[in-house]
């Protein structure tokens, strides 16, 4: 998910490994917390020297289609202890997919 | 039980601001593995392959409406495998006559062609704004695949 460019931490192109599907959004939730919280624990490590790790975050606050404004100036870097390393992605069922067999 | 199903799936997009000349960029990336697998994002799932693909073309259809084929550049060929005068001829065809002009850039001519869109393909009856977008015939977003799932 995360490119270095030099400076900090950039997230590239949307998608990435998939890894576990849930039925109930919460569950997936969950996982994702879990997740999220060791991988904010082992790039958070080095926080508290002068250059710790930092994320920009500005991706999560558009929309997949919404262009950047061409601002190099307004960059939203966080340290790695707000930045996010899972994702939930919901997706559609198409009929009779995902159904319980009795 | 492993479940042959079909998934959409919408390419992963990454835009930046190319600042120097004021237009959103579209970076094509992998996932840096051997296979180069383009990164995609999962959008449904479905029994047949012919449910999939039409959701698929609708899909293709609203996203449309929801981007500019000209963020990656001012003449982006590598989204289309027309050349720029058949490209021209064949929005003529369509009846588009408000077509941008060349402009001389760096020793070559250009057309602006992002800035054109901009300016004009809202005003398209739906017809016409999808048969222009069909003559960019490899910008796709969506596409189809099988998986195979235990459920």
């Amino acid at each position: 998910l995360w490119e270095y460019n030099d400076n900090w931490e950039e997230p590239g192109a949307e998608g990435g490994e998939t890894v576990r599907a849930f039925r109930r959004r919460e569950d997936a939730e969950a996982l994702r917390d879990l997740l999220e919280e060791e991988a904010r624990q082992a790039r958070g490590a080095d926080a508290g020297e002068d250059s710790p790790w930092r994320f920009e975050m500005d991706r999560w606050r558009r929309g997949a289609f919404d262009p950047p404004k061409p601002d190099p100036l307004r960059y939203d870097v966080v340290p790695a202890g707000e930045a996010t390393f899972y994702e939930v992605i919901e997706i559609e069922l198409g009929p009779g997919v995902g159904e319980k067999r009795s | 039980v492993i479940h042959t199903l079909y998934l959409v799936r919408r390419r992963g997009l990454h835009l930046l601001s190319d600042v120097s000349v004021s237009l959103p960029l579209v970076f094509e990336e992998t996932l840096n593995r051997a296979d180069d697998t383009p990164r995609t994002v999962p959008v449904a799932a479905f029994a047949t392959v012919e449910e999939a693909e039409c959701r698929a073309r609708d899909l293709e259809r609203e996203g449309r409406r929801l981007r500019n084929p000209f963020w990656a550049g001012h003449w982006g060929m590598w989204r289309n495998s027309r050349s720029e005068d058949d490209f021209l001829s064949s929005l003529t065809a369509l009846g588009i006559v408000d077509l941008p002009k060349a402009a001389r850039r760096s020793n070559h001519l250009t057309r602006n062609w992002y800035v054109w869109w901009e300016q004009n393909a809202d005003e398209w009856p739906d017809e016409v704004f999808q048969a222009v977008w069909d003559l960019l015939d490899l910008d796709r977003l969506y596409d189809v695949v099988p998986v195979e799932i235990d459920l």
